[in-house]
């Protein structure tokens, strides 16, 4: 039997799938953004030419970088998210230790279980993880400019 | 129904939703482990990632493959209620003598003046907001954190 307690952790379960599958994005995107495919994943290396100057001593040069740091990686999460529904009552109450409002799904559209959702997203710090990866990345970066 | 069952019903779905986010945090960290049956513990998931090494010489361009756990490259937050919005109707009908001798507001959620409709419909707005971990997961991040460098 439907009940309040089922609509709404039905509702709560929606928005934890949001969040899941947010957070599965993020990993796969950096995995894949600044990875090979091949196992180990190796850094995607991209090689720059560098005309020449004076800090090539007048030759030409080329350095090779870490893709990854050629694109900003932002991470997305969910910051708030606000379902609205109706729900018809029904008037009995489950009484078995619990209290248990059955009712049904209410829709003002026929054969259709209408919710109207607001889904904030914002844009957060990377995660730790990802964080320390491109410290290092930023390293090596720094260290090819000495 | 009486007042008192109307309310206790209604923080029941509360506190059921509650619970629901509550578990999720547990179920999401725990997509990042895998279960070893013969050692009987969890193991991270991770993925071999050939990276520099932190204190490279300038011009050594030496990499070392690395077990990254997904878990420290994924964010944990945590989902919690934020409000929880029930809107409707409900018709004092009389106080009634329980067998106690307590007495009990009983309601009726229809009216006869209402149409079919609109009858017992209640109107939900459920907002739910993302948060810290809790101090156990951010605990178990900072520790698969330390395996990556």
């Amino acid at each position: 039997m439907y009940s309040l307690n089922r609509h709404i952790s039905m509702q709560a379960g929606i928005v934890q799938r949001m969040q899941v599958e947010l957070a599965d994005q993020e990993v796969e995107d950096f995995i894949n953004f600044s990875f090979s495919d091949e196992e180990p994943k190796s850094l995607r290396m991209r090689i720059i030419e560098i005309p020449a100057g004076s800090n090539t001593y007048g030759q030409p040069a080329s350095v090779c970088l870490p893709d990854g740091l050629f694109h900003p990686h932002r991470s997305l999460a969910l910051e708030k998210v606000i379902i609205n529904s109706h729900f018809k009552v029904n008037h009995s109450l489950e009484h078995d230790k619990e209290y248990k409002l059955r009712g049904s799904f209410h829709s003002s559209r026929p054969n259709s279980n209408a919710i109207k959702t607001t889904v904030k997203i914002k844009h957060q710090p990377s995660s730790e993880g990802i964080a320390r990866i491109l410290q290092v990345l930023n390293t090596k970066l720094n260290q090819l400019k000495t | 129904m009486s007042l008192n069952d109307l309310l206790k019903s209604l923080m029941s779905a509360a506190m059921d939703a509650n619970k629901e986010l509550h578990d999720h945090e547990i179920h999401a960290l725990r997509n990042h482990f895998r279960e070893n049956e013969q050692e009987g513990h969890w193991e991270p998931n991770t993925v071999k990632m050939k990276l520099p090494q932190k204190h490279i010489q300038a011009g050594d361009d030496h990499e070392q493959p690395v077990d990254v756990p997904t878990g420290a490259l994924a964010s944990h937050h945590s989902m919690m209620i934020e409000e929880l919005e029930l809107d409707f109707n409900c018709y004092i009908q009389r106080v009634a003598t329980m067998k106690s001798g307590s007495k009990k507001v009983l309601v009726d959620m229809d009216s006869p003046e209402k149409e079919e409709s609109i009858k017992s419909r209640m109107s939900i707005k459920l907002k739910i907001k993302s948060g810290n971990p809790s101090e156990g997961t951010a605990k178990m991040h900072d520790a698969l954190n330390r395996k990556i460098l």
